[in-house]
């Protein structure tokens, strides 16, 4: 385990380096001067203090150097938590993300929760009525759930229940530590589009992986010692179930994180995708960059950490 | 050497044969195919999509930018059988219009992945050694970007462009078919009919093309098919945020955005062009599936 547990994170070093250098790439690639961005509206120097401030920059964020050495000295601060500073704001990227974080938090959990506990029933329903009406509604319904644009499900509900009937607020964010009733009502819509939208490949994926398990030798056995249904599908059926179904959640994680980035800006929540997409259209880099690399850090994360959990879901499987 | 070479009348039968065999493979698919009624449906509405994106300018009442300040917001009538804009234009003509993007932007994505995920697993798949574990790290790698996060740090880096986007979601979209198509190479390169030809002296890109690839043919129809509903959405949830085709050029993704302003005094405009990705997107998603169905054998039969 602990070998494994070593090998797996050695071979995620590399796709951690990888990522970093697709993000300082990427900011090399910006069109524009970052230096001159940052100087921004004080028109007021003449040109050797523009020439004079434009220098400063370029040595504070370490622009004057090479490339390599920029990226080696960036990867470097990242690695401590230091993110850079906002070029307009000068508000420190990290504190930005640490003030957002909670809410993107808050909504992608108690999104991922929703489509466990919609999608892993369905699915147990639908996988037991294989063929029946059961099974042929679940699959609709999960097709059409895969195919409903988040967007537009997010605007419908904003109408009927936010702007018709007054139930919810349509858009805006509420602390937790300000009022808890508030805050789930105003968490309440965005995680129901952002749960039921994974929900639907979730109960999808349920149901076949059940399905496999249902027409193996182990099962019949099960049943013919006489194990109630209930317990056959316990301990045997989801059991053997969960490894397929483990993976997709974790990387459902990174469709969850992309679909807060949007929702985020439909509700009007203050959470780390509303940053970056403020952030792009400002061209501001290094939040963008660091928002993405901190998105990109939890789904790998993730990904391990199920990776990880195989051998606890399996006692089977040995890793060595 | 000459002893080895079979008769040529051999090598005639054995390629009609290997044809008439494509060919009753081929019938008992569209068979298969026609039995899966959703499958119908969806190609109905892919269809439907195609032909509008195809003869937009002769289906489109309107021209889908022409302002016309006079009929701002108009619900639906005769005259705009889904109503007007917030700027006067058509709706229904935008919509027709529109399609052009989603399918771009499905197409665009859909054909790069799989031609070049096709390639590197074949690469990998009959290299295998070194050159196998890198490809494959490199696209464990890939697995690793969530999607839409990445076409959105490419959009600010390089400003809003679909088609550079686009080409970020064929990237990442790469692993699916090159890891099946691996799967697939690694089986099929010690089968007994792959070592023969190699005997009679078949060059590495006839094994690959005239015997891997097709039998991993039915995978990537599969991958590549639910691949175009997801491409579609991306493209939508970008130009929502404004990151995708600039205005006036109409696209679904937009269009939501704009009738979001007016929800409540013109749902009509978020309606139509919400249902026009949801229809494509069904579509695309409904032929996946029943492709699949088709091409599994552990479901054929079945249902």
């Amino acid at each position: 385990m602990s070998a494994y547990f070593v090998r797996r994170a050695l071979t995620t070093l590399p796709v951690i380096l990888l990522v970093t250098m697709v993000l300082f790439a990427l900011r090399t690639m910006t069109p524009g001067d970052p230096a001159t961005l940052a100087i921004g509206q004080e028109t007021d120097l003449n040109r050797a203090q523009y020439q004079q401030a434009l220098h400063q920059i370029r040595v504070q964020y370490d622009l004057d150097k090479p490339l390599p050495v920029q990226y080696v000295l960036w990867l470097g601060k990242a690695f401590v938590g230091d993110l850079g500073r906002s070029y307009r704001s000068n508000q420190p990227v990290r504190e930005a993300i640490v003030e957002r974080l909670p809410v993107t938090l808050e909504l992608g959990l108690a999104s991922l929760f929703l489509s466990w506990i919609i999608a892993i029933p369905a699915g147990i329903i639908a996988a037991r009525n294989r063929n029946k009406w059961q099974d042929v509604l679940a699959n609709f319904i999960g097709l059409f759930g895969l195919s409903l644009p988040h967007i537009w499900v997010a605007f419908v509900l904003i109408l009927i229940f936010g702007v018709k009937l007054h139930w919810l607020p349509p858009s805006g964010y509420v602390a937790f530590s300000h009022s808890p009733i508030q805050n789930i009502r105003s968490l309440t819509l965005p995680v129901i589009t952002l749960g039921t939208s994974a929900a639907a490949g979730l109960m999808r994926l349920t149901r076949s992986s059940l399905l496999e398990v249902i027409g193996q030798d182990y099962m019949r056995t099960a049943r013919a010692k006489g194990l109630s249904e209930g317990a056959i599908l316990r301990r045997h059926g989801m059991r053997n179930a969960l490894i397929p179904i483990a993976t997709v959640v974790a990387l459902e994680f990174g469709g969850l994180l992309g679909g807060a980035f949007i929702l985020e800006t439909i509700f009007a929540l203050p959470g780390m995708g509303k940053l970056a997409v403020d952030a792009i259209f400002a061209r501001e880099y290094p939040t963008v960059q660091g928002v993405l690399l901190l998105a990109t850090l939890c789904y790998l994360l993730a990904n391990f950490a199920v990776d990880m959990a195989y051998g606890v879901l399996d006692p089977r499987i040995r890793y060595d | 050497m000459a002893i080895l070479q079979p008769a040529p009348d051999v090598l005639l039968t054995a390629s009609f044969q290997r044809e008439a065999q494509r060919f009753y493979a081929l019938r008992h698919f569209v068979s298969s195919f026609r039995r899966q009624w959703l499958g119908m449906i969806g190609l109905a509405f892919l269809a439907l999509t195609v032909f509008a994106a195809l003869f937009a300018p002769w289906l489109a009442q309107y021209n889908p930018n022409k302002i016309n300040p006079i009929h701002v917001l108009e619900s639906p009538s005769s005259l705009h059988l889904l109503g007007t804009d917030g700027l006067g234009r058509d709706v229904l003509s935008r919509i027709i219009y529109g399609s052009r993007i989603s399918l771009y932007s499905g197409f665009l994505v859909v054909s790069i992945s799989m031609v070049a995920g096709t390639v590197i697993g074949l690469v990998a798949g009959y290299a295998g050694g070194i050159i196998d574990t890198l490809l494959m790290r490199c696209m464990d790698a890939l697995l690793a970007f969530p999607g839409l996060i990445l076409a959105l740090a490419i959009t600010a880096a390089l400003g809003p462009s679909l088609t550079n986007a686009m080409i970020a979601i064929a990237i990442l979209s790469l692993p699916g078919a090159a890891r099946v198509v691996r799967g697939e190479t690694l089986s099929l390169r010690e089968r007994d009919f792959v070592i023969a030809e190699r005997v009679v002296g078949a060059g590495t890109a006839r094994i690959l093309f005239r015997h891997v690839l097709p039998n991993a043919m039915a995978p990537i129809i599969v991958i590549a098919s639910l691949r175009v509903g997801g491409a579609i959405l991306v493209e939508t949830g970008l130009s929502f945020l404004g990151l995708g085709v600039q205005p006036p050029t109409p696209s679904w993704g937009s269009m939501v955005n704009e009738g979001a302003r007016f929800l409540e005094r013109a749902p009509w405009i978020a309606m139509a062009s919400g249902g026009a990705i949801f229809i494509t997107v069904l579509g695309a998603n409904f032929v996946g599936d029943a492709v699949r169905d088709v091409f599994d054998p552990r479901l054929r039969g079945q249902r």
